[in-house]
């Protein structure tokens, strides 16, 4: 038994208090009240293991004592045994009611009396032990939870990233995250050669955007001082407040941060080539409409050409036929000239009907750029 | 009723016998007793001897409160008494009081049982103080 076990015995003999004594003395600490008065005086500065208490005490009796004893929190884990006179199954329910844990009977033998103590004494170190184990599941519990918590902040910040279109966006989400963390420090984003270095205090502040130009070459992860730096491609966090005295937190926030970084690494990523894309685009649909220009020129250049030929057939046939008369020709000679002339008004013809399907071909051509451009 | 020199039972009995020394009591199992004082022959002396003043006074108390008709207090007394001759091994007078206080609780006629405890607190008394060696006045 430990010497350290610490007794309160509460019996208004004093013969039955010196037995007590004799008997518990080599082993416990004993303390020893002639009423149940006198003990709760005691116990407002001291409180034992273990209490022994008579039930016919002059004043309050041991019953009372007890329930006052398990009603109140501080005391209601300590063992209490009555030591009584009376051996009836009334006393003994009467105990259990007011919350005692075992029963003795006067007159005892030591033996049995040293056999209760050591029990009560394996309960309270059972109580003690369960209650260091209840404190390491709580503080367990109590990371577990702390960890979710920063986990669902994480899960929170990746969530709305994959939503977030902009740089600014991004770097403001990130600065919140790290709030959220119960951090300060920079983010600085680079994106299809613009820089943007971002923090609490503004935007690119000359001696943050210096500090994160000589960081960001350092590695994935670099650490000095209180500072934690998360360098990729696109973009570079740096923490200025790491919580050194919590080492488990600031392992933690390494974990949670890179995981932050490198998603914002991925979707700006994804940003810069959803940007190349665009420029693409407008390059592709600006040639279209350049293309769609030209062949609407082409096609007036060539109904103007049209046109020309045409006119300038009639108007030769005309000519020819006023002027053949003047000549004085032979009708033979006429009539060769005439179906000369025919046949290269023939050809003239299939020529300038040419010009015309090739401006129907123009127009198609048109037509199926600006279904492109469209689309 | 036996009467000590002192005012003080446990400062002015003398013990005649040497410590340590076995003894016998008439209806006392002593071994049994000493054993619920570890052993501690002194202290088991020093309750014998007080008891040499306590047991009759406290019969006489017993009676007292039945004359007065405290039923509850001479049940109480009655009971403080069984306690303290049955850690001290006396079987006859820890049997007495056992009934005693049964009887008084019952509020049956407790004259026979009253006078039983007496008697046999005269003797016990008597006795510890010869085997003891206890001077009386």
């Amino acid at each position: 038994m430990s010497q350290s076990f610490k007794v309160f015995v509460v019996d208004d003999d004093p013969m039955i208090l010196d037995i007590m004594r004799a008997i518990l003395e080599p082993d416990c600490q004993i303390e020893t009240f002639d009423s149940a008065e006198a003990c709760q005086t005691r116990m407002q500065s001291e409180k034992p293991d273990y209490f022994l208490l008579d039930v016919s005490l002059p004043g309050m009796d041991g019953y009372t004592l007890c329930r006052l004893i398990k009603n109140d929190p501080a005391l209601r884990n300590i063992p209490v045994t009555f030591v009584s006179g009376h051996d009836t199954i009334e006393e003994r329910i009467k105990g259990y009611d007011s919350g005692g844990e075992d029963f003795i009977v006067k007159p005892f033998e030591p033996e049995e009396l040293l056999r209760k103590v050591k029990v009560a004494q394996s309960m309270v170190l059972n109580q003690r032990s369960l209650a260091v184990q209840v404190e390491e599941a709580e503080l367990l519990s109590s990371l577990v939870m702390a960890s979710m918590d920063e986990t669902g902040i994480l899960l929170q910040f990746m969530s709305k990233l994959i939503a977030m279109n902009s740089t600014d966006e991004i770097a403001s989400g990130l600065l919140e995250l790290m709030q959220r963390y119960r951090l300060d420090g920079v983010v600085q984003t680079r994106i299809g050669g613009k820089t943007q270095t971002l923090s609490a205090a503004g935007a690119n502040l000359p001696l943050e955007v210096s500090v994160i130009e000589h960081v960001r070459n350092q590695g994935r992860i670099f650490e000095f001082r209180r500072r934690s730096v998360h360098n990729f491609e696109r973009i570079t966090l740096m923490v200025n407040n790491l919580p050194l005295e919590d080492p488990d937190y600031c392992g933690r926030l390494r974990d949670h941060l890179s995981v932050a970084a490198q998603g914002v690494d991925s979707r700006l990523e994804a940003l810069q080539v959803a940007e190349a894309n665009q420029r693409t685009q407008a390059g592709i649909l600006s040639a279209l409409d350049s293309v769609g220009n030209t062949i609407m020129e082409l096609r007036e250049a060539q109904q103007r050409s049209n046109d020309d030929s045409t006119k300038m057939v009639v108007d030769f046939q005309e000519t020819l036929a006023h002027s053949l008369y003047k000549l004085g020709l032979t009708d033979n000679q006429e009539k060769f000239l005439q179906n000369m002339v025919g046949d290269f008004m023939i050809q003239m013809s299939e020529l300038i009907n040419r010009g015309a399907e090739t401006q129907d071909t123009l127009q198609r051509l048109n037509s199926k750029l600006g279904q492109l451009r469209s689309a | 009723m036996v009467k000590l020199r002192g005012k003080n039972a446990s400062d002015e009995l003398s013990i005649s016998g040497s410590k340590g020394s076995t003894f016998t009591l008439h209806n006392v199992q002593t071994q049994e007793a000493l054993a619920r004082f570890a052993g501690k022959e002194d202290r088991y002396r020093h309750w014998l001897i007080e008891f040499v003043s306590h047991g009759p006074e406290a019969a006489n108390q017993i009676r007292q409160a039945v004359t007065n008709g405290s039923q509850e207090a001479a049940v109480k007394l009655a009971h403080a008494l069984k306690g303290r001759t049955g850690m001290l091994g006396m079987t006859e007078l820890h049997s007495i009081c056992l009934t005693l206080e049964m009887t008084l609780r019952n509020g049956e006629p407790a004259t026979f049982w009253l006078e039983e405890l007496e008697r046999s607190a005269d003797e016990m008394s008597k006795e510890i103080s010869t085997v003891l060696g206890i001077q009386l006045d």
